[in-house]
């Protein structure tokens, strides 16, 4: 099995604004960004990478805007300029064949923590239990540990006594490589942005949303805060730039709004 | 005999062996090609396998550089089905499929990973992920030649598998052969055919012997009137030979003697009559003629015989040679008629005796009693015979007591006659429906005859000859007449001749 690699580079300029960061507002920001140029003849440069990547960006310049897939921190907030553009679950998902519709918060953590070493543990038939957890960088896992009180193993810095996500547990990065994996792999388990998942179902991967403690991540699940894993989406940026700020403005508008409801997040009113 | 049985003791058996033969080859087969085909179909999945991981990544890597992203839904879906395949493989063969799993997940993985990077614009990440993608696809190649080796060796096993069930089905099928072929026909039916067949030769023999050695001449005559046995001794009584008799079943009729053709007729019709029961047997005696001409006595009974189930089978006869018993029959016959003689007869004047005058006086007049006919009784005495037998002796006086009794006879001879010695010198004769006339003529002539013998007496004071008296009684019996009395009225007539001097003839009646 031979099969050729054909990759072009984009070049960009180093005066176009550039994003990056979470991949969940990625394509919040690409479905934007021809609406933009339209209107500003400003090009955007959009980079994934994760959250934990893109503040690292705007903090030693190689990028203007992060995009931060979870509630900013305090010292965040005071410390860059920022929006928060839509609230987004982190939803449990596995390949539609598992038969499975809820999983309960025990049952999510046992199998994250490796206690549950089989999908026949908890009574489904299907082979190769695939766990799949997010890169330390990716703000999906950050939402996840809150949630679960487990820490991936390759934070630094841990707590001797800290609860460890199992060793081995696949790192997705972004979501599309989070969707594709558990859309082809039977067996599969992950966690990932809510919208995306939804956007993929519909456009027909075999992928099923998880009920947690028998509460399905719907909108107005989300809304009233009643499911419990979610997270702000939120963009940060840097007030020394003139084209950020041009951003930062337009993205209040309803065209903006729109997109994101669009694409299946929970718009915030601002 | 147990031939009847020979479902239970040989074929039963057999059958029982050829289904147990049959139904290990059907289960064996079914098992095998069961098997073989979840086999086969195991191994169509890894060939196709491989086609579909080919296709999954040329889809994941056409949606990524390409920009077709309909090609990742295409790729998932395929890889879906890949899963399902290698499940297919463990289920159908028990190949242990853990690192055919392990080897696709870490491509897949990789691969998805690549696409990752590439969406994100991490070009550099792409790459080397890509570089990792190569060495999983050899890894996962390696699996799959793995595999198709293993497919290949399970052929082959199943194959020698096949090879061995045939073998030992044929062996099978063999040993059933040589079981019954050596065992089960010979027991069951060779011996028991052979012990059958000398059990029929003895019994053969045994009734050879009876009827062989039978003393008569016994013979059976089909339905066909063919002969179908004859006894030996019918040579010893015919003169013909069985074999004459076996071949013409006409002999007997043309032996029987012409006297005799019509009782045999007549036995013949009465013995073929149909429907007759077997105790019903027919008795005739005939004469047959030798074939030396010498005549032969025969005592014939015959009877039909049925068989078992009630078949009419012919006539069954048995000879006997009686010629023997029919001489001392016949000397006994003349041996009778002597005796009868000797009864009734005097021996010295071959005249009936007293005690048959009697019998025949009360027989005649019983007679002359129901017929109304009339009976004369004739007395006579020789005169002077004391006198006689003085002179001449008794040797003499017998032989005149023989020759009057010679007189009498030829006088009084027809067959109703009785005529008697009654006493030493004296004679009665008895004469049933004879006419008072005709009496006294006969008794003359008797007179006359006797006188005439001119024999000499010297000492008669009657004639110088032997004469004769004689008293004549004729009567017709009425209901009140006895014999003693009619024999009074002749001893009176004969007492009036010896008183008017003898040589007469005096007549009574009554």
């Amino acid at each position: 099995m031979l099969f050729g690699v054909f990759l072009n580079a984009e070049s960009v300029t180093s005066s176009t604004l550039k994003l990056s960061g979470a991949t969940t507002i990625q394509p919040i920001i690409e479905k934007i960004a021809n609406a933009y140029y339209k209107e500003t003849k400003e090009p955007l440069l959009i980079e994934g990478g994760g959250t934990e990547s893109g503040i690292e960006k705007i903090i030693d310049g190689r990028s203007h805007v992060a995009m931060v897939a979870r509630n900013l921190t305090e010292e965040e907030k005071s410390s860059f300029a920022y929006a928060t553009i839509a609230v987004d679950a982190v939803a449990v998902i596995y390949n539609k064949n598992q038969k499975i519709k809820n999983l309960t918060k025990n049952e999510l953590i046992r199998i994250y923590d490796g206690s549950i070493k089989k999908w026949k543990d908890i009574g489904c038939e299907c082979p190769n239990l695939i766990v799949i957890s997010r890169r330390t960088d990716r703000a999906t896992l950050n939402v996840f540990e809150d949630y679960s009180g487990l820490k991936s193993p390759k934070r630094k810095n841990l707590p001797p006594d800290a609860k460890l996500i199992r060793g081995d547990a696949w790192e997705a990065e972004s979501n599309i490589n989070t969707l594709l994996w558990v859309a082809g792999l039977k067996g599969s388990i992950a966690i990932v942005s809510h919208a995306e998942a939804e956007r993929y179902i519909a456009m027909g991967y075999p992928i099923r949303i998880s009920s947690i403690e028998n509460i399905y991540p719907s909108n107005e699940s989300i809304k009233n805060g009643t499911y419990p894993i979610k997270r702000e989406l939120n963009l940060l940026w840097r007030t020394d730039n003139p084209k950020v700020e041009q951003f930062a403005k337009w993205i209040k508008n309803n065209s903006f709004k729109k997109a994101v409801e669009e694409l299946g997040f929970v718009a915030v009113d601002r | 005999m147990k031939l009847k049985c020979s479902f239970c003791t040989l074929w039963l058996p057999t059958l029982i062996t050829s289904i147990i033969t049959v139904l290990t080859f059907l289960v064996m087969y079914a098992f095998l090609s069961h098997s073989l085909a979840d086999m086969l179909q195991a191994h169509k999945h890894s060939q196709e396998l491989t086609k579909k991981i080919e296709r999954m990544v040329s889809s994941t890597l056409n949606a990524t550089f390409l920009g077709n992203e309909s090609g990742f839904l295409e790729a998932v879906s395929i890889s879906n089905q890949i899963h399902d395949d290698i499940l297919l493989i463990e289920k159908n063969d028990m190949y242990n499929t853990a690192s055919l799993f392990d080897s696709y997940e870490q491509l897949y993985k990789k691969l998805i990973s690549a696409v990752s990077y590439s969406t994100e614009n991490r070009l550099e990440d792409a790459r080397a992920a890509l570089e990792e993608v190569k060495v999983y696809t050899d890894s996962l190649e390696n699996r799959m030649n793995e595999l198709n080796e293993y497919f290949n060796k399970r052929e082959k096993d199943a194959e020698q598998a096949f090879f061995a069930m045939m073998m030992l089905s044929g062996l099978l099928l063999l040993f059933i052969a040589f079981f019954n072929g050596f065992y089960l026909i010979p027991r069951r039916v060779i011996r028991p055919l052979e012990e059958f067949a000398a059990t029929l030769k003895d019994n053969e023999e045994k009734y050879r012997i009876v009827a062989n050695w039978t003393y008569d001449w016994e013979y059976w005559v089909g339905v066909e009137k063919n002969i179908i046995f004859v006894s030996p001794s019918v040579l010893r009584i015919t003169g013909y030979t069985q074999k004459e008799f076996m071949q013409n079943p006409y002999l007997l009729a043309d032996i029987i003697h012409p006297d005799d053709a019509s009782i045999w007729g007549q036995h013949v019709y009465e013995a073929h009559l149909p429907n007759r029961p077997e105790e019903d047997a027919q008795e005739v005696e005939f004469r047959i003629v030798r074939k030396d001409g010498g005549v032969v006595f025969i005592d014939h009974i015959c009877r039909p015989v049925y068989n078992y189930d009630g078949t009419y089978m012919g006539v069954r006869v048995a000879n006997r040679d009686i010629t023997h018993k029919m001489a001392i029959l016949a000397e006994l016959q003349e041996k009778n008629n002597l005796l009868d003689t000797l009864a009734t007869t005097d021996g010295l004047s071959g005249l009936y005796n007293r005690r048959y005058f009697n019998e025949a006086f009360e027989r005649e007049i019983e007679r002359a009693k129901r017929m109304g006919t009339s009976l004369s009784i004739v007395m006579c005495d020789i005169d002077y015979f004391k006198l006689y037998n003085d002179t001449y002796g008794h040797q003499k006086g017998d032989i005149v007591i023989s020759q009057v009794s010679g007189v009498l006879k030829c006088t009084f001879n027809r067959g109703i006659d009785v005529v008697a010695r009654y006493g030493g010198e004296e004679f009665v004769i008895l004469l049933p429906s004879t006419p008072p006339e005709e009496v006294k003529r006969l008794t003359e002539r008797a007179r006359e005859g006797i006188a005439k013998l001119w024999i000499e007496h010297s000492t008669s004071k009657a004639a110088s000859f032997v004469t004769m008296s004689f008293g004549i009684a004729n009567c017709t019996p009425d209901m009140s007449l006895n014999g003693n009395k009619l024999l009074k009225q002749a001893d009176d007539a004969l007492y009036e001749s010896k008183e008017h001097g003898r040589n007469c003839v005096t007549v009574m009646g009554c």
